[in-house]
């Protein structure tokens, strides 16, 4: 060819090319723009979203917590609804379910629906399949309106409500939340009739519970509703979680703490067992509690508000959550530092005479008097029979010295105590595997020292002997969850390995979060123990500690814990009594612990906010009927509540 | 000699703005609420285009002659590139054909496109006096039946074929004796079948295989792998002779096509702007492709004919392909719309094309003598 032949050739290519997409376009846009435009209003196949299943939470012993219960949505479909009688649609659908909602709300609804015209919005969930068989009768009269197949949670339910806090809830998306956050629901993954977990377990693990929503392909009627389904797609279910709660254990203790709070007239209180080797929770009681089938079910808005003005605040898991002072329970660390630091010593004899009475060297006539629990003193004690015995004088002495007996006594100090208490765990979260966690406070001199003037700290005040004083025996501005010391327990008690506590133990199935699913299923998220840190304690300085502890567990009139006395059980503990810092309320009882002394297991914490009553005689008791409970024991004793007793604090004075 | 005055204006301002009406379109989608693509994707489309403007503009300045030396070095760095996607790229759609460079995810195949009309323009080039020997056009294949195997591998039927189209279009113009392309042609044809049965036992091919089959029935799946094809012409349909204006309610905004912004965006223009709007945007595609083919004609070598003449058949099929695939003639191959669909590598790499053809203008006089 020549050249300009050659150029002819491509010019008039390319003018065949566009002029038989012209034609093509004359063919689809002209001669079938209609009959397209008429397809494209009345094309009735739809595709339409199929729910998984969530997936299942088990116990340790997989025993089922939690179960999908059919259930009936009632939901509309924007586009299905005629424009003209919207209003009577809405106002008869609203008759039906009882103004619940009302007419303008589900106008507002299906507002907020229109941006996917096509897709169902969740009206109202978890509706009787009577009032779903009447919306189904009344499909002529109520076009775009459809009664669809669903699934709600149902929780294992006991009557102290024990695995409220641990299992959480579910709540449904619903079109406002699913049109305003669509970075969090995207539309290829959630359907607004979802359930996505809103506390506990159910929120921590979603994207493993919440499982793949499948796409069925259906033919539906003029009203939008399914007549048929041309191809089912598949869903698949949400992952199954294994706790490391025994469900048992855990009904038990939530009834042993009950029937220990009814006989106090108290409603608040909680109890942790902890293995010590992994850190996987036993049981985690927190009371009170309330019945999450109320929010599976969609909770009334009187309900809710009753349960938010409840003083006692039953929403609130007070083992992750609350923060109270530890009180004695904090002479643990107080005693690890006096080791560590080598303030004390097996040796070290501190005569315990009831109280310290500092003045100043300024003006001897200013002092003041700092006591200790026990008004006659305890006499002279070591490490071991200060821990025992729980001695105010001791803690105080080696904490914060006694320049009135010599200047320059040994002293830890608080900045020094802080670094013992952060490390065994204080003043951080835990890192369980629960939403919502708080991480308690420890106070040192440096922080003390920088903290603005206010409710904290007066104009002009420093870090003084009296906050080492305080600080030692767990007052002051300490704060800690009972999650957080019963970690110190088992920290003592493995020799001195801090663990983060797990309550999920494993994950199986097929569905990886935001990755996809697997063909079948497996172990996804199986449990291994999370180290924090290692030998916190020497080995010289725990064997004192841990043989305090077990000190304490002696009959009367000697350790502080003879109401844990047990030799099925053989436990350790340590009693605390804390008064509430911020001065309103009545003093806190703790126990924590573990057992068995020699080869230990478990850890305890037992505590009794606002008890207005020493540990010994409120949460030792408890603990050792928790303890019991973990063991399969009988009672030791026919009627252990009475050894459940409200002994007022002194108003004056250390703490037991 | 360089010679300014010899710039192409039509040939910067019709990619401009087609590259801009392609940044509104793409804007335009992401204010529907049924559209997955948000707002960022036409930003990244300006920004993937500036850059591109700025490659084309070095490349106008760039002698193409040095590109002659250059071709065979840059293919054989765009076939390492394919195999990278093909050892580590990550899937897309089903397919390998990514390499994530943080902010701009690379499609190497895009890019090898180009480079394949490098290496085979200077191919040919050199073999003027052969061109009508047999093995000379033998061994021309290698060239274009190495990226191919390494993009069908990913796999992509589309880019493949584009490759292809692109050795057509430079063997043609080149001289290739039209009893050689005919033996060609036959052998593939002869090939067909066997390609088919081989399509349907290896798992990664029998997308393709699919794609083929519902091109010729979408009806066997209406939601699955039909679903686009009835969709992307009920889409075209219902813009009728005028459009609709980009107003509410029209059928792409219904969320019910999908990859909107990219192979079927061409069905959101029609909707939009109708049988009469679109008639306009093939004129100035006419008129853009006419311009190419004149760069082919003034060359003043045969490279830069050949160069252009490559460009040329590689943007016209392409076009052709993704525009007949919108309106049901085609089957889906995934092959993007030069200039207006999204994608950095695709805009890039065809704003780049663009300056090698100006390069190629301002250097065809070889001597110009002063006026007056």
């Amino acid at each position: 060819m020549r050249k300009k032949t050659k150029f002819l050739f491509l010019r008039i290519s390319v003018i065949l090319a566009f002029t038989v997409l012209a034609g093509r376009l004359w063919y689809v846009q002209v001669v079938m723009g209609s009959y397209y435009k008429q397809q494209a209003d009345t094309s009735k196949i739809r595709l339409e979203p199929v729910q998984a299943l969530r997936g299942i939470i088990y116990d340790q012993k997989g025993r089922q917590l939690v179960w999908n219960t059919p259930s009936w949505n009632v939901e509309i479909v924007p586009h299905g609804i005629p424009y003209a009688r919207a209003t009577s649609i809405y106002e008869q659908l609203a008759a039906l379910l009882h103004n619940q909602p009302t007419a303008a709300e589900i106008a507002r609804t299906v507002a907020a629906n229109r941006w996917r015209d096509y897709a169902p919005a969740l009206i109202k969930p978890n509706v009787s399949a009577d009032v779903a068989m009447v919306i189904k009768q009344l499909h002529a009269s109520l076009p775009g309106v459809r009664a669809d197949p669903s699934s709600v949670r149902g929780y294992r339910w006991d009557p102290q409500d024990s695995l409220a806090h641990l299992l959480g809830y579910t709540v449904s998306i619903g079109p406002h939340t699913y049109a305003a956050d669509r970075r969090l629901y995207p539309v290829e993954q959630f359907l607004n009739s979802d359930q996505v977990g809103s506390t506990g377990i159910e929120a921590q693990v979603d994207p493993y519970l919440h499982g793949i929503n499948g796409t069925d392909q259906v033919e539906v009627d003029a009203g939008e509703r399914p007549v048929r389904v041309l191809k089912k797609g598949t869903s698949i279910p949400g992952d199954n979680v294994y706790l490391t709660i025994d469900w048992k254990t855990q009904k038990q203790v939530a009834q042993d703490l009950s029937a220990a709070l009814a006989q106090l007239h108290l409603r608040k209180g909680v109890a942790i067992l902890e293995d010590v080797h992994t850190g996987k929770i036993i049981s985690m009681v927190s009371l009170p509690s309330y019945n999450n089938d109320w929010f599976s079910n969609g909770i009334s808005t009187k309900r809710y508000a009753s349960l938010l003005q409840d003083p006692a605040h039953p929403l609130n898991d007070l083992a992750i959550s609350g923060q109270y002072p530890p009180g004695s329970t904090f002479k643990v660390i107080t005693a690890a530092a006096a080791l560590g630091t080598g303030v004390a010593d097996v040796n070290r004899y501190i005569d315990d005479t009831g109280y310290i009475k500092l003045c100043s060297v300024y003006d001897p006539a200013t002092c003041r008097i700092f006591n200790g629990w026990q008004p006659g003193g305890l006499g002279s004690l070591n490490i071991v029979g200060a821990l025992a015995r729980s001695s105010d004088i001791y803690f105080y002495t080696v904490a914060g010295g006694n320049p009135n007996k010599d200047p320059n006594m040994p002293k830890i100090g608080g900045d020094r105590l802080a670094s013992y208490a952060r490390n065994m765990g204080l003043g951080s979260a835990t890192g369980i595997d629960l939403p919502g966690e708080m991480s308690g406070l420890v106070p040192s001199k440096t922080w003390f020292n920088h903290l603005p003037v206010g409710p904290l700290r007066n104009p002009g005040e420093t870090w003084h002997i009296g906050n080492d004083y305080n600080m030692a025996i767990g007052q002051g501005q300490n704060l800690a969850t009972p999650l957080q010391m019963v970690n110190v327990a088992a920290t003592i008690a493995n020799g001195g390995t801090l663990l983060r506590p797990r309550v999920v133990d494993h994950i199986t199935g097929t569905v990886i979060p935001q990755k996809g699913a697997l063909r079948s299923p497996k172990v996804l998220e199986p449990f291994v123990p999370s180290i924090v840190r290692r030998n916190i304690i020497s080995p010289a300085s725990l064997a004192l500690i841990q043989q305090g502890m077990h000190m304490s567990v002696t009959p009367l009139p000697y350790g502080t814990s003879w109401n844990v006395v047990d030799p099925r059980i053989n436990a350790a503990g340590k009693t605390g009594t804390a008064e509430d810092s911020s001065g309103n309320g009545t003093p806190d009882a703790w126990w924590i612990g573990y057992a068995p002394f020699n080869h230990p297991q478990v850890a305890v914490c037992v505590l009794v906010p606002n008890a207005n009553a020493e540990g010994a005689y409120v949460a030792a008791p408890i603990a050792h009927k928790v303890l019991e409970d973990y063991y399969h024991l009988a009672p030791l004793k026919k009627n252990w509540l009475v050894d459940v007793q409200q002994m007022l604090v002194p108003s004056a004075g250390g703490a037991q | 000699m360089k010679h300014w005055r010899n710039f192409d204006f039509q040939l910067l301002g019709i990619p401009a703005g087609l590259v801009m009406f392609g940044v509104f379109v793409l804007f335009a989608i992401s204010r529907w609420p049924t559209s997955g693509v948000t707002i960022s994707t036409p930003l990244h489309q300006a920004l993937y285009a500036s850059f591109g403007l700025a490659l084309m503009l070095f490349l106008t300045n760039f002698d193409y002659r040095l590109l002659r030396s250059l071709a065979y070095p840059l293919f054989a760095g765009s076939l390492m590139l394919l195999g990278v996607v093909l050892a580590l790229g990550h899937s897309a759609n089903g397919a390998q054909r990514w390499i994530n460079l943080g902010i701009l995810p690379l499609q190497p195949s895009e890019p090898a496109k180009l480079l394949l009309v490098l290496a085979l323009a200077k191919y040919f080039a050199d073999r003027e006096r052969t061109i009508e020997s047999g093995s000379t056009v033998m061994l021309s294949l290698f060239f274009v039946l190495i990226p191919v195997a390494m993009v069908l591998a990913q796999p992509d039927l589309g880019t493949s074929a584009v490759l292809v189209a692109i050795w057509i279009g430079i063997a043609l113009m080149a001289g290739v004796r039209l009893k050689h392309m005919a033996i060609l042609g036959a052998v593939c044809a002869a090939a067909l079948p066997l390609a088919w049965i081989g399509m349907g036992h290896v798992k990664r091919f029998q997308y393709m295989q699919t794609r083929l089959t519902i091109f010729l029935n979408p009806q066997q799946d209406p939601l699955g792998a039909g679903y686009n094809v009835i969709h992307s012409q009920i889409t075209v349909g219902s813009g009728g002779f005028l459009g609709q204006h980009f107003q509410q309610g029209t059928q792409s905004q219904l969320g019910l096509l999908r990859v909107e912004d990219k192979d079927f965006i061409f069905s959101v223009i029609a909707e939009q702007i109708g049988f009469v709007g679109v008639l306009v945007l093939f004129a100035v595609f006419v008129v853009l492709l006419m311009r190419i083919a004149r760069v082919s004609f003034m060359s003043g070598d045969s490279y830069g004919r050949l160069l252009a003449s490559g460009i040329l058949s590689m943007l016209m099929f392409q076009t052709f392909v993704n525009i007949g695939m919108n309106l049901g003639l085609m089957p889906v191959t995934g092959i993007p719309l030069p200039l207006i669909s999204y994608g950095g590598s695709s805009i890039i790499t065809t704003l780049a094309s663009f300056g090698i053809l100006q390069s190629i203008l301002l250097r065809h006089q070889k001597l110009v003598f002063a006026p007056g």
